[in-house]
């Protein structure tokens, strides 16, 4: 037996070499990628030309350079392709991102890999990176796990590479939510073109007032894409019926659903309903990718339409952290088209877009189910140098009568 | 001690199985093996501008172009220019169509197309010019310039596989057989087939043909234009009455130029205001199937395209008829290769 043994160890050894693997299968097994570093936005060197945007004493021809600052509220962690080789990589948040993982893709390889990641990106942060796949040859995570090498590109056509944006941050979570893609920026051509009796219609801007701005359209259009609001507005006489219903009043106060903007009879009743199918319209035209210019009154009304919405210093600085909002979605209701004759800009008729919104607006708020909902991240109304206005900290207060709170409850939150 | 020895080498042939049991290799999940892409992308090689044609001093209003037998012919304003494809060198300009004792000047030459030794050049003047390929020396014109007869214009042209098809004003393209046109044959030819564009008007069109089809960049349309050559003949007769229409397919942007070569269906199209090059696997393409694998607006970042309205291949170089620039751009294509570890 010993003798067995002894032979069969010599032949074992020579089998194994016979009919070994020696296929891609164990090669691959060890294939040893080389991933890029991890990169820490808030200590960068200065070839990444590293800055934050709406810094308090930035000068305003910043904010109003419609080339340099823009975004999409669906998108405030933006990369953006700069010449043949590099990126712009911009926050536009009040606060910061953890984790952050930057996707491409390229033509003719249909999975996206990881580009950068960033184990934290500071509130509105600016920085610029080179593309490493103009280099060299390198490996590059796959999001099934896996590893794919890519030779070195000499550099790429503009809009060559799609990028996209993921993270475990729960903020991140939340701007993933938002389904308006609305295009942001500020504009001079309001204020530099006052009407000479009105001379203070709309006033200028600044970096202060600008990440307030910010701030209120990320959560705004966070409330608008909210299921619960969609499931409102498209059930608008149904909100109506319940709201008599609470007041308990058989009747509904005005219009019964949303009406659109054909001058109406009020007195008799008479409006131009929307149908189901023009109120999805309507939704749509909500959360669309069209210009929005965020602008400041100072004169008696605050304006909106075609790409403007405006409104008070007061508004962007306090009103909007105490849900606030009856204005703003006002104006926001002429850019989406609409005018007076409809209850989507008129807060007449026993209430329209401007009071559900607004309810809508601070139960989210009361649910801290708001992208920002501490008005400490800006402490804007602090900074009264920049104010015309003086402020003390927004303090939120719910009323236990508001209509998603009686009925929702605790469980309103986007799951 | 012999005894055991045997018993061993008897137990060899079983060992050996065993063995074989347990190093098999039992790779039976398919789908896991390493798989290899090319990411193309372009970079620029060389324009032609005015200054590269004759001794410089004249105009380069290119529109469309082709290439045969490494020379590249550009539709220039009144006349058509030749290059060498590959030094890029101009050769010669051709001004007239002279046969025997006639001539007649090339004027407003929007097209052009090579095949089976002959050039053949349209002109917005009503006319399809054919040339010799190697002396220049004129076979026959079809059309005798005045728009109420053979041509409403000519917009566009392709010859292959023994068939001509000429795009006219609007949206009409007539299909003629080469062997129509001869030393000896009339300019008042008559087509053998009609097609028509669904939409058109008076713009330079690009077509060619692909695998049994005619396939048209149908900027007016918004589609590529596919037409069965099969079906054309099949249905000649009956298209001279009701002229035949193309299989379409929903696309968004404006495709305003179509060139196929080995591996690609090389395409010119229009977004707004912007200029795409794209390429598209051919086989794909034909199946409608329209993922581009190069998608450029510009080379590298700089020079945005303007209004690419004729695209060529040679080897790994583009030629693009860039009519807003006009430029001819001549553009590598560079492959790198997207490897995926297992």
């Amino acid at each position: 037996m010993r003798k067995t043994i002894s032979y069969f160890l010599p032949l074992a050894l020579f089998a194994g070499v016979l009919f070994s693997c020696s296929d891609d299968d164990s090669k691959g097994d060890n294939y040893d990628p080389n991933y890029l570093a991890v990169i820490d936005a808030t200590a960068l060197p200065k070839e990444n030309r590293p800055m934050t945007m709406f810094d308090d004493d930035e000068s305003s021809s910043k904010m109003y350079d419609n080339k340099d600052r823009w975004f999409r509220v669906n998108q405030p962690m933006q990369i953006i392709q700069k010449g043949k080789d590099s990126v712009q990589v911009s926050l536009y948040s009040p606060v910061g991102l953890s984790d952050v993982k930057v996707y491409a893709k390229l033509a003719n390889y249909d999975k996206r890999f990881l580009i950068y990641e960033f184990s934290k990106v500071p509130a509105f942060h600016r920085s610029f990176h080179q593309l490493p796949l103009v280099s060299g040859k390198h490996d590059y995570q796959l999001e099934n796990g896996k590893t794919v090498t890519i030779d070195k590109i000499d550099g790429f056509s503009s809009g060559a590479i799609e990028f996209s944006v993921e993270s475990s941050d729960p903020l991140f979570a939340k701007f993933k939510k938002i389904k308006s893609a609305r295009l942001v920026q500020f504009s001079t051509q309001y204020h530099l073109n006052n009407p000479a009796d009105d001379p203070n219609k709309y006033l200028p801007m600044n970096p202060v007032l600008a990440k307030e701005a910010i701030t209120m359209i990320i959560n705004f259009s966070y409330a608008i894409s909210h299921p619960i609001y969609y499931d409102t507005f498209m059930n608008f006489d149904r909100y109506k019926k319940e709201q008599a219903a609470t007041a308990g009043t058989a009747t509904v106060n005005g219009a019964l659903n949303w009406h659109g903007n054909v001058d109406d009879d009020a007195a008799n009743g008479v409006y131009d309903y929307l149908t189901k199918a023009q109120i999805e319209t309507a939704y749509n035209t909500y959360i669309d990718n069209r210009t929005l210019n965020m602008a400041m009154v100072g004169g008696g009304s605050a304006w909106g339409g075609g790409a403007l919405a405006s409104q008070w210093e007061s508004g962007y600085v306090t009103g909007h952290w105490k849900g606030e909002m009856s204005v703003w979605s006002h104006e926001y209701s002429h850019h989406s088209g609409y005018s007076h004759s409809s209850n989507l800009a008129n807060s007449g008729e026993g209430g329209g877009q401007q009071e559900m919104l607004t309810h809508f607006y601070k139960y989210l708020i009361y649910l801290n189910d708001l992208p920002f909902t501490d008005p400490d991240v800006l402490k804007g109304y602090t900074k009264t140098k920049y104010l015309t206005g003086t402020y003390s900290k927004p303090v939120f207060k719910v009323d236990p009568k508001n209509p998603f709170l009686v009925k929702y409850k605790e469980d309103g939150k986007w799951k | 001690m012999e005894i055991t020895y045997k018993t061993i080498m008897s137990k060899i042939p079983f060992l050996l199985l065993l063995l074989c049991l347990f190093t098999n290799c039992s790779k039976d999940s398919s789908g896991d093996d390493p798989a290899s892409y090319d990411y193309f992308y372009p970079t620029d090689e060389a324009t032609i501008t005015a200054a590269q044609v004759g001794d410089g001093t004249g105009t380069l209003d290119p529109k469309g172009i082709t290439i045969a037998n490494e020379k590249l012919y550009v539709a220039n304003g009144n006349v058509l220019e030749v290059f060498n494809a590959v030094t890029l060198k101009h050769i010669k300009t051709i001004t007239e169509y002279k046969k025997g004792t006639t001539t007649i000047p090339l004027t407003e030459i929007t097209s052009v197309a090579v095949d089976n030794g002959r050039i053949y050049i349209g002109s917005r003047e009503s006319r399809l010019f054919v040339m010799d390929e190697n002396t220049n020396a004129g076979i026959s014109t079809v059309g005798n310039g005045q728009w109420w007869n053979t041509f409403v214009h000519v917009f566009g042209v392709v010859v292959k596989d023994g068939l001509v098809f000429v795009k006219e004003k609007e949206t009409s393209i007539k299909v003629f057989e080469t062997s129509q046109i001869t030393e000896t044959s009339a300019w008042d030819l008559k087509p053998i087939a009609k097609l028509n564009t669904l939409n058109g008007f008076d713009q330079v069109y690009s077509l060619d043909v692909e695998n049994g089809n005619l396939v048209v960049a149908g900027r007016d349309a918004k589609s590529y234009l596919y037409y069965n050559i099969a079906a054309i003949k099949a249905n000649a007769a009956k298209s001279l009455t009701e002229p035949l229409q193309p299989e379409t397919s929903t696309f968004n942007a404006k495709p305003i130029a179509i060139s196929f070569s080995k591996d690609w269906a090389i395409t010119s199209e229009n977004s707004g205001s912007t200029n795409f090059l794209r390429l598209y696997p051919k086989a794909e393409f034909m199946k409608r199937n329209y993922t581009a694998s190069v998608n450029a607006s510009d080379v590298l970042g700089q020079n945005p395209f303007g209004t690419i309205v004729s695209v060529a291949q040679l080897n790994d170089r583009l030629f693009l008829s860039d009519n807003t620039n006009k430029t001819i751009r001549v553009i590598k294509l560079n492959k790198s290769v997207i490897a995926e570890q297992n």
